[in-house]
């Protein structure tokens, strides 16, 4: 029986109502889509910026504060771990590598970070992704400095370009070490991480532009170490910010994670990266999943624009529903009529909403990654999609069986009389 | 196999909680027969031919269309066997908007492939057949939307549906009422010529007895249902 025939021409009959019911839908879809999309970016992306690391360690405050300003470097650090502590710590026989951040200063809203040249061999992202350079090396000179592929292409800037730090860490800042400039001596690839806003110097670099600072000020002119003076100055910190681990054997993670909360010389605190990500992004999750209740209920409002649209045509249509009665429509084809409209009304809806979220995905991919550092890959619909998209057409349905139900209760009242 | 197409006995029909619209103690029609109902509106005729298409059901009684006791069939039978036996021509509206002409008077093949197979392989030309037949012969008119048909056109068209498929019954309620009174007789010829051809039982019920010349018989509604005498309108 070619029911679904007559269902599509009687759709047809009335596309612009259809197309509208269609749209409503489809638009409904596609922000749920983009909404999921983007939430699962989110948290990949969250998920992946640090990887392959122990512990993170820093003067002792939140857990979620070390993470913040370590990994995202958001907020700042309440103190500092002194260069003595690291040095026992880093060089533990338990322990692999280490990675030593220094932190405080900036570059036109980036942030600057001190390390050493183990962080580009030790830091990993993504799994089991490395850094690796766009353009450039690492530095070879104290006042070499290596980009994130973000500040490079803001800011435009080129391997051999000068560069200048500003003191502190605001957007604009008037304290700057304007007689110790930087060269670019690389740029990093995109890692899709905070490390894509990062300017990295040395630890060295860091003390030299600080020798003749005190308490955030540049000592007067007379008492100023010229660049030059500065390299033969003993250039060993006092103290970083904070530094990440590798153990040697991940047995050792806790019992070196106790250690160090445990650390007599000085309040330390040491967490673990995966599991303080966790409790991060269960924070931060809960907003993402408001956004995903607000995109259902959008939805819900989608298919209830249909609800309205088909009961509204239910009178008008009874008289179609006596002709085909009359002809020998069993009722249940009345309720299948009506039953494979919703159904047809959603099926489009959810496939142009699916081809809207991949629109929209294309035109958002760079932005998202420009101004928020969000990558969204663009790819086949997921599983999770398909569930979604499925109980979408489900719940159509289920709500196309209230006019079918009541098309089926006027066709068995009506008979063949034809009302007008 | 009886020679009545529609043969009723005692027939009791009300609806819930309401009084009786119908009684009628005997009705029938022979096959082939041309049969006039008489009938004004309110006089039950309608609840007649729910009856007769099997939609509704006698709350006691014998109906027996062709043969087939209208009791004994349940469900989807029923409609099976009106798709199969009857076409149905009403007073107005008759054709679905959504559907081209031909595809509004091959609609009974779609529901019963007995009405498919009697209308020969090629539905459409037996569609065209029928359309030229009463009098709807220009293709051009077969091109446009059924809603820009002039009424008369329209209840041609249903006239054709109603008899793809040659049907033993044919049922017209009040097929003339909207025509205008030129219309109205050869509209009636057409489908009595047909139903004659087909050897096609006709039952065409109307209040306008001017109507009912040409017909081998007229019955009055008044004077088979009992129920209706004895109602109380004011």
């Amino acid at each position: 029986m070619a029911l679904i025939a007559l269902a599509l021409r009687s759709l047809w009959n009335r596309r612009t109502t259809a197309a509208l019911t269609v749209s409503a839908i489809a638009i409904s879809v596609a922000l749920l889509l983009s909404v999921e999309n983007l939430r699962l970016a989110a948290r990949e992306g969250f998920a992946n910026t640090l990887s392959g690391a122990d512990l993170i360690v820093g003067a002792r405050s939140g857990p979620i504060n070390l993470l913040l300003y370590s990994v995202f470097r958001i907020g700042d650090a309440t103190a500092n771990v002194t260069w003595e502590s690291y040095q026992k710590i880093a060089k533990h026989p338990d322990v692999a590598w280490s990675i030593p951040i220094s932190l405080g200063d900036s570059h036109r809203g980036f942030r600057v970070m001190g390390t050493s040249l183990d962080y580009f061999a030790h830091y990993r992202f993504a799994g089991d992704q490395t850094l690796r350079f766009a353009q450039g090396g690492v530095w070879s000179d104290l006042y070499d400095c290596v980009l994130g592929a973000d500040v490079a292409s803001q800011l435009r800037y080129h391997l051999g370009d000068s560069i200048v730090l500003a003191h502190g860490i605001g957007n604009v800042s008037f304290a700057q070490h304007k007689d110790k400039p930087f060269r670019v001596a690389g740029i990093l690839r995109r890692t899709g991480t905070p490390v894509d806003r990062t300017v990295h110097v040395s630890l060295q670099a860091i003390t030299a532009i600080h020798l003749d600072w005190q308490s955030g000020m540049q000592a007067p002119p007379g008492e100023r170490v010229s660049a030059a003076e500065a390299r033969h100055r003993d250039l060993t910190p006092d103290s970083i910010t904070a530094f990440i681990l590798g153990m040697k054997s991940k047995v050792m993670v806790f019992m070196m994670q106790r250690a160090i909360n445990e650390y007599r010389e000085e309040p330390l605190l040491a967490i673990i990266p995966g599991v303080a990500l966790q409790q991060l992004w269960n924070l931060v999750g809960v907003a993402d999943q408001a956004l995903l209740l607000v995109a259902g209920f959008v939805v819900l409002a989608g298919l209830l624009g249909m609800l309205t649209a088909i009961l509204t045509s239910l009178n008008e249509r009874r008289r179609e529903m006596a002709i085909l009665r009359s002809v020998g429509a069993p009722p249940g084809d009345v309720f299948l009529l009506f039953i494979l409209e919703s159904g047809v009304l959603a099926l489009l809806g959810v496939l142009f909403g699916a081809a809207l979220s991949y629109l929209l995905l294309v035109i958002a991919q760079p932005v998202l990654i420009d101004r928020f550092g969000i990558f969204v890959h663009i790819r086949m619909l997921r599983t999770n999609d398909l569930v979604i998209l499925a109980a979408i057409i489900g719940a159509a349905l289920g709500i196309g069986a209230i006019p079918a139900w009541r098309a089926y209760r006027n066709s068995l009242a009506d008979g063949l009389t034809i009302r007008v | 196999m009886t020679d009545l197409a529609i043969e009723l006995t005692d027939v009791h029909f009300a609806w819930p909680r309401g009084e009786p619209v119908l009684a009628i103690a005997k009705f029938e029609v022979a096959r082939g027969e041309r049969v006039f109902l008489k009938g004004a509106s309110g006089s039950g005729k309608s609840t007649l031919l729910g009856l007769i298409g099997g939609v509704l059901q006698q709350a006691r009684g014998s109906i027996q269309i062709l043969g087939t006791s209208m009791r004994d069939l349940r469900g989807s039978h029923k409609d099976a066997f009106r798709a199969a036996h009857i076409g149905f021509i009403f007073q107005m509206f008759n054709l679905l908007p959504f559907l081209s002409v031909l595809d509004n008077v091959t609609l009974p093949a779609r529901f019963s492939r007995a009405r498919a197979a009697r209308a020969g392989v090629d539905l459409k030309a037996e569609a065209r057949r029928l359309l030229a037949a009463l009098g709807l012969s220009d293709p051009q008119l077969l091109l446009r939307p059924v809603t820009a048909l002039s009424i008369g056109q329209q209840q041609r068209v249903a006239a054709a549906r109603a008899l793809l498929g040659r049907p033993d019954l044919l049922i017209a309620d009040e097929p003339t009422s909207a025509l205008d009174a030129e219309t109205r007789l050869g509209f009636i010829e057409m489908v009595e010529r047909e139903c004659a051809g087909a050897a096609t039982t006709l039952l065409f019920v109307s209040h306008d007895t001017a109507l009912s010349r040409g017909f081998d018989r007229t019955v009055s509604m008044d004077e088979i249902n009992r129920a209706a005498s004895t109602r109380s309108w004011p």
